[in-house]
């Protein structure tokens, strides 16, 4: 027991958890890519004539206000949502990696400033941020995006600002040092792959809250354009229908929670299996 | 982790689920209590443009005159009005008026307000006209014009021309509370949560039956017609559809619908920047759009198909020769016309799909609805579009900017039995509110000329060739006339949906 934690722990994970990780995120890309193909109707197609019909065999969930297809809209809206947390996801942990990266290792006043300036971030609401972000970009998909990941990337330059500190006072990293590696050299070869755990985890939680973050600002009316599959959005559409067809809302809404719990799941999973004990940077 | 976000999603859910307002402090009370649910919130202490229409809507303020329910001008704080000469107006004002601080009604007093409204409020100095204003008597108050003004008693029921007393006013001339001579007053105001109003014993005309009204705000449209039914307000206003069809099947409720002027439209963008700038485009647009889907699709049913500028209810609205109607070889050929080309079922020029950039506000929740459809309808028919939704002050940053193809909006009806205030204060190319770049001198020229006609044959050719302009031209899509709709529970008597839209009239409401 005791010597398997200890190979994962010095190898980041043996190589089958990788593998894990790597497919799960190809069949969720896959599964976002292909499944609009099996929609059984166009998501757009609007039919005033066949507005609020119940589940049949041609549409299963129903048809909206509009005449639409709910299903077709939430697999559509499958592929909007995950792409665009995922863009927030990666551009966010690039961004924020490598300041945090920089922070830890350069120290000093540089760290210090860099990281009040991430504290002074999340004093304030992330999603109150955001729309005003959003708000000044102006309406889009990529206001939102942007928005998100401005809020965002802090949380990870806290984690691997925090981590690199804490690997830089290990004797590997001081062996390295004594032997005349450079700083960036030791970064990059030595430290980052002893942290990479800790990142994996804090990125499937990311994802979650970036999905619900996203979900949010549709339904709020920022983001995408009315009318777009999207799941935050088809929400706000039905609510005024929520009395007398609450499988208008409880569609889009029981896919977002299944979605995030999925993905924190994962997150769990890639917690255990890094040893990660304590990832609580995410409100 | 797991159980923070299994409880975290239980709670959303929840919230979802509910959206309600249970709050326990207001059951609806007894029987001189009337609690109503307002989608705006009433702002007693703010006078403004739009806001300040509260003061008329719940009668703490009299305008000199008034609209009875077939919009025809009726005595108010004025008993009768003569014209003394053709740029002068008599007024003869109602005695023994008070004002709830106890002060006199005479025509200094209404001069003071008249000089204060069109002082604090932009479009007012329009909209009266006013070159000057003498007391004659206690009792008589000469308006001069600065033209022949035939519509100024139709103007004086606009709910911004409403009486204040002195003391609405600070020393500066600053609107501090509203003080009238309506007969509910002003008790109190919370802010976001509620506005008080309390019958006014000294009021002129008959005593209403009911002691208090309490305008509460529940924006959320879910929530306000629950707090109906769940009995913590008697009457709720600005339904949802689906909301009107269950609670018209319920012996519990009592639901009343009226049309009114209200429209909603689609405004043109007939600036350089639009390719609506060209007529043809804004007429095709106008023959492509099908209003019956719209009130079907969007509002349940619920309002009036709009293919003519004015509701065609009401008799003294005037009506171009011809309406507009879905004609889509026409739109084609117009099109056409226009150098565009249909291929693979898009309306293409220069390789480039005809594009329309529609902005609207979701402040009104049937907005998003009626602008969704009218896209939908426009993308079946080859044309795309952009909708982008936002708040009312962003919407109109990007409409004054130019910055747009066509605005969704509603105009509020502001009805004062007149057409001048709709047409002079919206298309005339001088008005303030014309933020669609559209200029049509022929139409200046009939709107000056429309208010100041008395009525008769010569007003109605003005303004019916007024009309015929705004027909041709084109400058808006109308695509729905408003069914106005409010609900009560079935103990609430005597209440009359009146046709402004916007002036309850409790006064003969019991419990």
């Amino acid at each position: 027991m005791q010597k398997m934690s200890f190979t994962r722990g010095k190898l980041l994970g043996s190589s089958h958890h990788w593998r894990g990780y790597a497919t799960f995120m190809i069949a969720v890309i896959l599964a976002v890519l292909i499944l609009p193909l099996f929609a059984p109707h166009d998501p757009h197609t609007v039919q005033f004539l066949y507005r609020l019909k119940p589940p049949s065999f041609d549409y299963p969930l129903g048809t909206d206000a509009m005449g639409r297809c709910v299903l077709s809209r939430l697999l559509y809206g499958a592929r909007l949502t995950t792409a665009s947390a995922m863009a927030v996801v990666v551009c966010a942990s690039l961004i924020g990696s490598l300041i945090g990266a920089i922070a830890g290792m350069v120290g000093g006043v540089l760290d210090r400033a860099m990281m009040r300036f991430c504290e002074g971030m999340s004093v304030f609401p992330a999603l109150a941020i955001c729309m005003i972000i959003a708000g000044t970009l102006g309406l889009g998909l990529k206001a939102v995006i942007i928005a998100l990941m401005c809020v965002h990337w802090t949380d990870y330059a806290r984690v691997v600002r925090n981590a690199v500190i804490v690997e830089r006072s290990k004797p590997y990293v001081m062996a390295a040092v004594a032997l005349g590696a450079r700083r960036h050299r030791i970064a990059v070869r030595h430290i980052l792959p002893n942290i990479i755990g800790p990142l994996l985890t804090l990125s499937a939680y990311s994802m979650s809250w970036a999905i619900l973050a996203f979900a949010g600002l549709s339904f709020l009316g920022l983001g995408v354009e009315p009318g777009t599959p999207e799941w935050g959005l088809m929400i706000a559409e039905s609510r005024n229908y929520l009395r007398d067809y609450p499988r208008l809302v409880l569609a889009p809404g029981l896919t977002i929670a299944a979605f995030v719990v999925a993905v924190n799941l994962l997150g769990d999973m890639l917690g255990d299996r890094f040893r990660v004990r304590q990832i609580n940077y995410l409100h | 982790m797991i159980k923070r976000t299994l409880l975290g999603v239980a709670i959303a859910a929840l919230a979802l689920g509910t959206f309600g307002a249970t709050s326990q402090d207001a059951k609806a009370s007894d029987d001189n209590t009337l609690i109503i649910g307002t989608m705006w919130e009433s702002q007693p202490l703010a006078m403004k443009p739009r806001r300040s229409r509260f003061f008329n809507e719940s009668e703490i303020l009299d305008t000199l005159v008034k609209l009875d329910y077939d919009l025809k001008p009726v005595p108010g704080l004025a008993t009768s009005w003569e014209r003394v000469s053709p740029t002068v107006w008599r007024f003869n004002l109602r005695g023994n008026v008070v004002f709830h601080d106890g002060t006199k009604l005479d025509a200094e007093a209404v001069k003071f307000s008249l000089e204060r409204v069109v002082a604090l409020l932009p479009y007012a100095a329009d909209l009266l006209n006013i070159k000057s204003m003498t007391a004659v008597s206690p009792l008589v108050l000469e308006i001069e014009n600065t033209e022949p003004y035939a519509a100024l008693p139709n103007q004086l029921t606009d709910a911004i021309t409403v009486v204040y007393a002195k003391s609405s006013f600070d020393e500066a001339g600053d609107f501090v509370k509203p003080v009238g001579t309506g007969p509910w007053k002003f008790e109190e105001y919370r802010k976001q949560d509620r506005t008080i109003v309390t019958r006014f014993d000294g009021y002129w005309g008959e005593k209403p039956a009911l002691e208090k009204i309490v305008y509460r705000y529940i924006p959320d449209h879910n929530s306000r017609t629950l707090a109906l039914e769940a009995g913590e307000i008697d009457f709720v206003t600005n339904m949802l559809p689906s909301d009107v069809k269950r609670l018209s099947k319920d012996a519990d409720f009592k639901v009343y619908e009226q049309p009114t002027s209200g429209l909603y439209y689609g405004a043109f963008n007939a600036g350089d920047k639009s390719p609506l700038s060209d007529v043809r485009i804004r007429r095709a647009v106008n023959a492509l759009v099908d209003r019956n889907l719209i009130v079907e699709g969007a509002l349940d049913g619920i309002g009036e198909p709009a293919w003519e500028f004015f509701a065609p209810e009401f008799d003294w609205a005037p009506q171009a020769d011809s309406k507009y109607s879905l004609n889509p070889e026409r739109a084609a050929s117009l099109l056409t016309d226009a150098g565009y080309e249909k291929t693979d079922g898009k309306w293409t020029k220069d390789g480039e799909q005809l594009t329309l950039r529609i902005l609207s506000y979701t402040s009104r929740t049937e907005m998003p609805m009626i602008t969704e459809a009218m896209a939908a309808l426009l993308n079946q028919q080859g044309i795309a579009t952009d909708v982008q939704m936002y708040t009312w002050g962003g919407m109109l940053d990007l409409v004054k900017r130019g910055e747009y193809d066509i605005s969704v909006v509603f105009w509020t009806p502001e009805m004062t039995g007149h057409p001048d205030l709709h047409l002079k204060s919206q298309f005339h190319s001088k008005a303030g509110l014309n933020y669609q770049f559209w200029e049509n001198t022929e139409f200046d020229a009939a709107v000056d000329t429309g208010r100041t006609l008395d009525a008769g044959t010569e007003k109605d050719a003005t303004y019916k060739k007024a009309m015929n302009i705004l027909h041709d031209d084109a400058p808006i899509i109308p695509l729905v006339h408003k069914v106005f709709v409010v609900a009560s529970t079935k103990d609430v008597k005597g209440y009359r949906i009146h046709p402004s839209g916007f002036f309850f009239d409790f006064k003969n409401v019991s419990k």
